[in-house]
């Protein structure tokens, strides 16, 4: 339980009133010089405690974790637009065999239909021959090469997922915040503000967009990354490929005059202080102090000179494009710095027409990087305490639109990989064609649950008080999927 | 309809005799309830009580019913469905009512309720709540329950639905000092002294206007000697327009008002004139329940008037979708849900919302009372998925042109004007009737001859099949974008130009006659090229091919545009001839008469000489993504400059009225033909062109106005209770508009009643009716929160079971009486917004220090005693205006379309459908306030979000105040407050002369206010001087600096003097103080 509403009263430090009273009397009575060092200022000596950064640096509310830990963080590929399950993850040869015929009504009566609605539904097969990859046999299509040979031993497709939503707004926000209706924290947001962040000089839930060439573009709205009832601080912070890279983090003038404003600001804040005595002023200088870090560590983050050639060719992008695989890039050294959960929007995949050419050209988009990435961090021994999750908001229909396939919600895949998620398996089966799922069910809620129960979080555990109710990222539902831990 | 005043817990009442009489105090109004019992259980913390100002008695409201809503409505409250072993504590009947064993609750008796066993119990099997829950009950709430119990558990009734009576205030003087001087007194702890003037000049300034005072402002109220100086202050900042607009961002949080839809697209909707006419409504003090009367029905009120149209806008601010593939049913859910929980939000404060799946699992609201709040807004035309092809005035369902008083006086005159240019063509002659027959004679000759193609290409695989009637059908592969060539052989003789028939055919989709999904297509570009027989028949340009230029094109209908994707709001013929080819998207369209066909004439003024055996090459180009080809078309050739799309074309009356001799046309036949013949005799081109000059300026006037969503009340749908919530479930009982049952005990009544069926306006009735007390206890709660940064009751989201009791209950219930029956003293009328706002302001606890000793503030950490002010980062659009204002920037023009700043390039590049780059204004819309800053939901100006102003998905009755880097990021590099510091900075070097002491002292002053310190001025000074010799010593620094911003630089500045007291002014613009209101 969390030792005050974060959203009651001017609390947004994030410290107990007993702890910035402390703070309050330390830096009111040292003064402004003091107060500098305490925040970590340069050239004075620190104090033992509590330090600047500790002030600006969220802990965390989960303390102790309510179960071990398999993950410390989470790297989220999220393919938007709604890929589809049955050219990509879940093989039906039925659906193959009854290509061109008419669906068989007792698989669509009375089922919520979207731009289908009203039109004759036939039998969309498969678009691309599947393969057994692997030792584990794992079946994926013949579209990802990559995550074929590299690191089908590594991750547990599950094809039983379904959710709530037809259509893309409500899904993503379904499946960010575990509610249709808009408000919710997105569940970047709930993991910073249960767990914190290890990075100091970075926020804690860090979002980057790519954008393909085959199908329509999904719209992505900044909601999808909302801190919702959580205060603003835990709201996930984009990373853009162009302009700057964290909005407003380029300074007018050089580093130096920055710090410079910063210093001054520093000293007439702690002079007021002397006034006042009010321990906001320290919580903010500390986060001026952030913000002046992030105005080096961002550009240093994006400055690759340190990668190799090697690591190169892996992901197969030299960086800085705004390619998919240049943000697979990007995340690992994201969590390699201690941001707690990364989330990579790739959003190409709404794919009404042209299913057969676009998906394969979207996925190819998407192939290499991914399996780079889970390479990757298997390589410098970060992959047993990253959760990467592989996944879409709902999937497409196994019915015609044309020669694409409709919005569905009744069945699709994602897969898993890394910190406490056994691999080489497949979790939960659709129905022959691939339209309701008849094995282990998997909800939208059941992911998150699984999901924080890696990173130690009992999801019943972690809540916010709004609205006269306790909110929790998985609503009233929600249960972890024990077949999938390792 | 009726509100009865006698509620859910008030019922209870009746059957706890047990509490005597001799409990209730103060003029009837249960506010403390001082037990005997419970001191002397409480007595043994007297120790803490020094420490913490508790005062040494148990109130149900705030010590009881919170507690036991927390751990255990949730299973045992009125939530009957979920409700665990037949148990409700909730009412007085369900917790003493006889179970095995003894009851939980047995009044008097703590020792034989079981509740108390149960919360005290070690046994993880027997312990409530249960461990599983993450619900503790602390020893001190359970001795709070105990005292209550033994005082005879008296269910007194929760504090925000009681009726609302007037407390005598307990002494002489200000009553808002008066209530809380008597809690204070019991505390040890003391008001804080009065804030010095220039503090209490800011705060009051930024509370009631939202932007600091002016230093010559300050320096009046403190040369000001009266008395009255700080209530004529007061009444000065009431009466300007800033006070409306800053009253105005508050109520527009509520009301979750947007510049855009919200949902998928996140397409602009222009909602502005709402927005402007609430800053009216607070600019003219408008009483309350007619703010509210006229927002949720102004369609309603009898002979309503545009403003009061623009108001019931309100029921059109929810977010919309225009998703393709959403489902109607599903979305008009959507909105209905989202208006209960808006007006739920805005009005009651309360969590209506929580049961539209099941009952509150807290407050007694039923799915039924959710389901019937809903049915108000049932008649609300409305669609569940919109089409933004629709046009700008139909795009978003019903909306309304929206005119100013001037623009509508332009308006009646340019109607005027093509009435009169209207007169002039109708008026007939002899010579026009003669005219007139031999148009119809000619009309009868068709001067198009319909080709046959020689050869034809599409591109992207297409099949082009020639049919009988020579049109041509497209099938097959359809390319998103793509050209269509045809040759024909062109009969020797004058040529001037060609008629496209666009056909529909059943294989189409719509029937066409285009290939897009919705039977749209769009025509890019047409070109037409002369060719020599002997160069070939080859379907597609040849080099030696010589074009055709064409002038004119006109076509049978243009499709209206949303958004500005065409110049004109048309998809229009002259595009097809506009001679841009690729990546020009634009062209002739048709979509809202799709299913029909349409015609397209393209041709040159004047006739070519065309030799035999010539060719034409006609080719159709589409640029338009995705497959919008014309799916069947005939093409035709004319050699006259006609017009005229021929007989064939002309409506079926026409050609048979043309087909009669002029004795035997009805005067129907008669008029029509006339009304045809004006339309293109040469005779009338004169009054033609007035008649068009007339319209083209009042549609040129006509497309610079906006238009807004309004509200239309049609046939109310049914409104099903759904189980669940869910849309497709139709089982549930079809309710008919009504308040929730427990607060005006009418539902029963309105379901059996006879038509007519309760309306909006009865909804705006019950909730400012006197017997209403929950609305008038929010808002007055709201609007304390307005001037102390926290309401009396803190949640303002939830006045319910889990809200927070308030701290001084009696001044609430005093406030809202105020509100209610108006003021008192002197004598008001009800609903008067600003005479409560200067009661509370003119307080002496308003006017208190926000400073107070260390003691003091780690006794009340959280200040619900009110002995001091507080302390608080002023909201998103007053960091703005705050920055802008001590710069001189601010721009103080009110209302009008919103704004664009300076927003970071591709901040909305993820938005589509379609895509949008931020266009950022110039000159003063620059440096507007922050109210007018264009709100996308989806992606609201980064400078206003990081300080936590709200998307407006929802309503928002409480924003939180965080503190975050990104906010330092904001301050230090946006360009709006870079190019505010230089603005600053220079005016700082014109008005405050050559001294760094002085220019240092003049930034401090103008961001915070005070007289600053020499050490401040010192630090301020210092920075210039460093910063100086930095600009002297970096070569192109100093220009680098000041090129940021649009403001342009004073000339015969130096550059160097000026970057460094830029970054003064960067310094003194990023200190805390400057963004608190103390």
């Amino acid at each position: 339980m969390s030792p005050f509403d974060p959203r009651s009263g001017p609390l947004p430090a994030g410290l107990d009133p007993a702890r910035r009273a402390f703070l309050a009397r330390a830096a009111g009575g040292l003064g402004p010089l003091a107060l500098g060092s305490l925040l970590g200022g340069r050239g004075e000596a620190r104090a033992a405690a509590p330090t600047g950064e500790d002030l600006a640096r969220w802990p965390g509310v989960i303390r102790p974790y309510h179960v071990p830990p398999r993950a410390k963080r989470v790297i989220w590929l999220y393919m938007a637009g709604g890929m589809t399950h049955l050219d990509t993850f879940d093989h039906k040869p039925k659906l193959a065999a009854m290509n061109g015929e008419p669906m068989p009504e007792s698989f669509t009566k009375g089922q919520q239909i979207a731009q289908l609605q009203g039109q004759a539904l036939k039998c969309l097969g498969p678009q691309h021959p599947f393969h057994k990859v692997g030792n584990s046999g794992q079946e994926i299509s013949t579209i990802f090469p990559e995550i074929s040979a590299r690191i089908a031993d590594r991750i547990a497709i599950v094809k039983s997922l379904h959710t709530e939503a037809i259509n893309h707004d409500p899904a993503h926000t379904f499946m960010n915040t575990g509610a249709m209706v808009p408000g919710r924290p997105a569940a970047g947001s709930w993991l910073w503000y249960g767990l914190g962040c290890d990075a100091h000089d970075l926020p804690g839930f860090i979002v980057m967009v790519s954008t393909g060439n085959y199908g329509q573009r999904q719209p992505i709205a900044a909601r999808q990354w909302h801190s919702g009832l959580l205060p603003s601080r835990f709201q996930g912070v984009e990373f853009r490929s162009k302009g700057d890279a964290v909005l407003y983090v380029k300074p007018p003038v050089g580093l130096d005059g920055q710090r410079a404003v910063v210093d001054a600001v520093t000293r007439l804040d702690g002079l007021h202080n002397e006034v006042v005595d009010d321990p906001e002023i320290a919580a903010r200088l500390a986060q001026y102090e952030l913000a002046f870090r992030m105005q080096s560590s961002v550009p240093g983050l994006l400055d690759l000179s340190d990668e190799t050639a090697e690591t190169f060719e892996l992901y197969g992008t030299k960086g800085g494009d705004g390619s998919f695989a240049s943000n697979c890039l990007l995340a690992r050294r994201l969590a390699e710095r201690g941001v707690r959960f990364i989330q990579l929007y790739h959003r190409d995949w709404d794919h009404h027409g042209a299913v057969q050419e676009h998906v394969k050209g979207t996925a190819a988009e998407v192939d290499r990087g991914a399996a780079a990435l889970v390479e990757d961090l298997a390589r410098r021994g970060m992959l047993d305490e990253t959760l990467v999750v592989f996944g879409t908001e709902f999937g497409r229909t196994p019915m015609a639109q044309g020669n694409g396939r409709d919005h569905h919600m009744k069945a699709f895949s994602m897969w898993l990989a890394g910190g406490g998620i056994k691999g080489g398996i497949s979790h939960g089966a659709t129905d022959d064609l691939g339209y309701g799922v008849v094995e282990n069910p998997v909800t939208v809620h059941d992911l998150h649950a699984t999901l924080l129960h890696l990173l130690g979080i009992d999801h019943l555990r972690l809540t916010i008080r709004s609205q006269g109710r306790d909110f929790r990222l998985t609503d009233v539902h929600g249960h972890v999927v024990k077949d999938l831990l390792a | 309809m009726v509100w009865r005043g006698e509620g859910f817990f008030l019922k209870e009442r009746r059957g706890m005799a047990m509490l005597g009489q001799g409990t209730v105090q103060r003029a009837g109004w249960v506010a403390a309830l001082l037990i005997a019992a419970g001191v002397g259980m409480l007595a043994g913390k007297g120790a803490r009580a020094a420490e913490a100002p508790a005062p040494a008695a148990v109130r149900f409201d705030r010590d009881v019913l919170p507690v036991l809503a927390n751990a255990c409505f949730a299973c045992h409250g009125p939530d009957a469905a979920n409700r665990q072993a037949d148990l409700r504590l909730d009412t007085l009947e369900g917790a003493t009512a006889p179970r095995d064993g003894s009851p939980a609750i047995v009044p008097g008796n703590p020792q034989a309720s079981l509740l108390l066993e149960r919360l005290r119990s070690t046994d993880p099997d027997v312990v409530m709540p249960p461990p599983g829950t993450n619900k503790v009950v602390t020893p001190q709430q359970r001795d709070s329950i105990a005292a209550w119990i033994a005082a005879g558990a008296p269910y007194e009734g929760h504090w925000a639905y009681r009726p609302l009576v007037r407390p005598v205030p307990p002494a002489a003087g200000l009553p808002v000092d008066a209530f809380i001087g008597r809690e204070l007194a019991g505390s040890g702890l003391a008001a804080a002294g009065e804030a010095d003037r220039a503090t209490l000049a800011r705060r009051v300034s930024l509370d009631l206007t939202g932007i600091p005072p002016e230093p010559a402002e300050i320096d009046a109220f403190l040369a000001d000697p009266s008395p009255e100086a700080f209530e004529r202050f007061v009444d000065r900042l009431l009466a300007s327009p800033a006070h409306a607009e800053r009253m105005a961002a508050w109520w527009l949080d509520l009301v979750r008002y947007a510049d855009s839809v919200g949902y998928h697209g996140d397409q602009e909707v222009t909602v502005w004139p709402y927005r402007d006419w609430v800053i009216r409504a607070f600019a003219e003090n408008m009483p309350f329940d007619r703010f509210t009367r006229e927002q949720l029905g102004g369609d309603l009120l009898p002979g309503n008037t545009l403003d009061q149209r623009v108001a019931a806008a309100y029921n059109r601010l929810g977010m919309m979708s225009a998703e393709g593939g959403a489902q109607a049913e599903e979305y008009l859910l959507k909105y209905a849900s989202d208006r209960v929980r808006d007006v739920s939000g805005a009005w009651l404060g309360s969590t209506l919302g929580c049961a539209e799946c099941h009952d509150h699992k807290y407050d007694p609201f039923t799915m039924r009372d959710f389901y019937s709040m809903a049915a108000y807004f049932a008649d609300i035309e409305e669609r569940g998925v919109y089409d933004i092809g629709q046009g700008r005035d139909k795009a978003w369902g019903r909306m309304e042109l929206f005119t100013t008083p001037p623009q509508a006086g332009e308006l009646a005159a340019l109607d005027e004007r093509v009435a009169t240019a209207k007169r002039d063509l109708d008026t007939d002659t002899p010579s026009l009737a003669a005219a007139r027959e031999a148009w119809i004679e000619r009309v009868k000759q068709d001067p198009w001859k319909t080709l046959a193609p020689l050869t034809s290409a599409a591109s992207g695989g297409a099949t082009l099949a020639l049919q009988d009637d020579r049109s041509v059908l497209a099938s097959g592969p359809r390319p998103d974008v793509g050209d269509t060539t045809l040759v024909f052989e062109l009969p020797p003789g004058p040529f001037v130009g060609l008629r496209l028939e666009a056909l529909t055919h059943d294989s189409l989709p719509n029937k066409g006659p285009g290939r897009a999904d919705n039977g749209n297509f769009v025509v890019s570009e047409v070109t037409l090229a002369l060719r020599s027989a002997a160069a070939g028949k080859e379907a597609k340009g040849l080099a030696d091919d010589k074009p055709v230029p064409l002038t004119r094109a006109l076509a049978s209908f243009e499709q209206s545009v949303v958004g500005d994707i065409t110049p004109s709001g048309k998809w229009l013929a002259a595009y097809a001839i506009d001679g841009r080819h690729s990546g020009d998207n634009v062209g002739w369209a048709i979509h809202e008469e799709v299913g029909r066909d349409q015609w397209l004439i393209v041709r040159a003024d004047t006739p070519i000489g065309i030799p035999a055996d010539t060719l034409l090459v006609v080719t159709i180009e589409q640029h338009h993504p995705v497959g919008y080809q014309v799916g069947r078309f005939r093409l035709a050739v004319a050699a006259e400059p006609t017009d005229d799309p021929g007989p064939g074309l002309h409506p079926e009356p026409v050609r048979i009225a043309c087909g009669k001799p002029a004795a035997e046309r009805s005067a129907e036949e008669t008029a029509l033909l006339v009304e045809r013949f004006r339309a293109s005799a040469p005779e009338l081109s004169g009054q033609r062109e007035a008649l068009a000059a007339a319209q083209r300026a009042r549609k040129d006037f006509v497309d610079r106005l906006p238009y807004i969503p309004v509200t239309v009340a049609v046939e109310p749908r049914p409104v099903r209770i759904l189980p669940r919530g869910n849309w497709m479930d139709r089982s549930g009982d079809v309710v008919v508009p009504s308040a929730p049952a427990f607060l005006s005990g009418a539902a029963a009544a309105a379901a059996a009643a006879p038509p007519p069926r309760p309306t909006r306006l009865d909804l705006a009735a019950w909730m400012t009716a006197p017997a209403n007390p929950l609305v008038a206890r929010v808002l007055a709660n709201r609007l304390w929160a307005i001037c102390f940064g926290q309401g009396l009751s803190r949640r303002l989201d939830d006045h319910g079971a889990q809200g927070e009791p308030p701290s001084h209950p009696e001044l609430l219930d005093w406030l809202a009486c105020e509100l209610r029956d108006g003021t008192a003293q002197p004598p008001g009328t009800p609903w008067n917004l600003r005479a409560v706002l200067r009661e509370i302001v003119t307080s002496r606890a308003y006017r208190q220090s926000s400073t107070a000793p260390r003691e003091a503030i780690e006794r009340d950490p959280e200040n619900r005693l009110l002995a001091r002010q507080n302390r608080l980062r002023v909201e998103a659009e007053m960091v703005r205006d705050t920055a802008l204002s001590a710069a001189g920037l601010l721009v103080r023009t009110v209302g009008g379309p919103s704004v664009r700043p300076y927003q970071p390039e591709g901040y909305w590049d993820y938005l589509n459908f379609p895509q949008r780059t931020w266009q950022a204004d110039q000159g003063e819309s620059l440096y507007r306030r922050g109210l007018y800053t264009h709100w996308q939901r989806q992606y609201l100006h980064p400078a206003l979000m990081v300080f936590d102003a709200p998307s407006r998905e929802e309503c928002t009755a409480r924003r939180p105040r965080s503190n975050t880097p990104l906010q330092a990021l904001v301050l230090l590099n946006d360009p709006e407050y870079v190019e505010a510091a230089r603005a600053l900075a220079t005016k700082s070097m014109a008005e405050a002369g050559p001294d760094p002491l002085a220019r240092a002292r003049f930034l401090l002053r103008r961001a915070v206010g005070r007289i600053p310190t020499e050490r401040e001025v010192a630090v301020v000074a210092e920075l210039a001087t460093a910063e100086r010799a930095r600009f002297a010593a970096e070569a192109g620094a100093a220009d680098k600096l000041l090129s940021i911003g649009a403001h342009p630089v004073p000339a015969g500045l130096d550059p160097i003097e000026l970057a460094a007291w830029t970054t003064a002014a960067r310094a003194v613009l990023n200190m805390q103080e400057t963004y608190t209101r103390n």
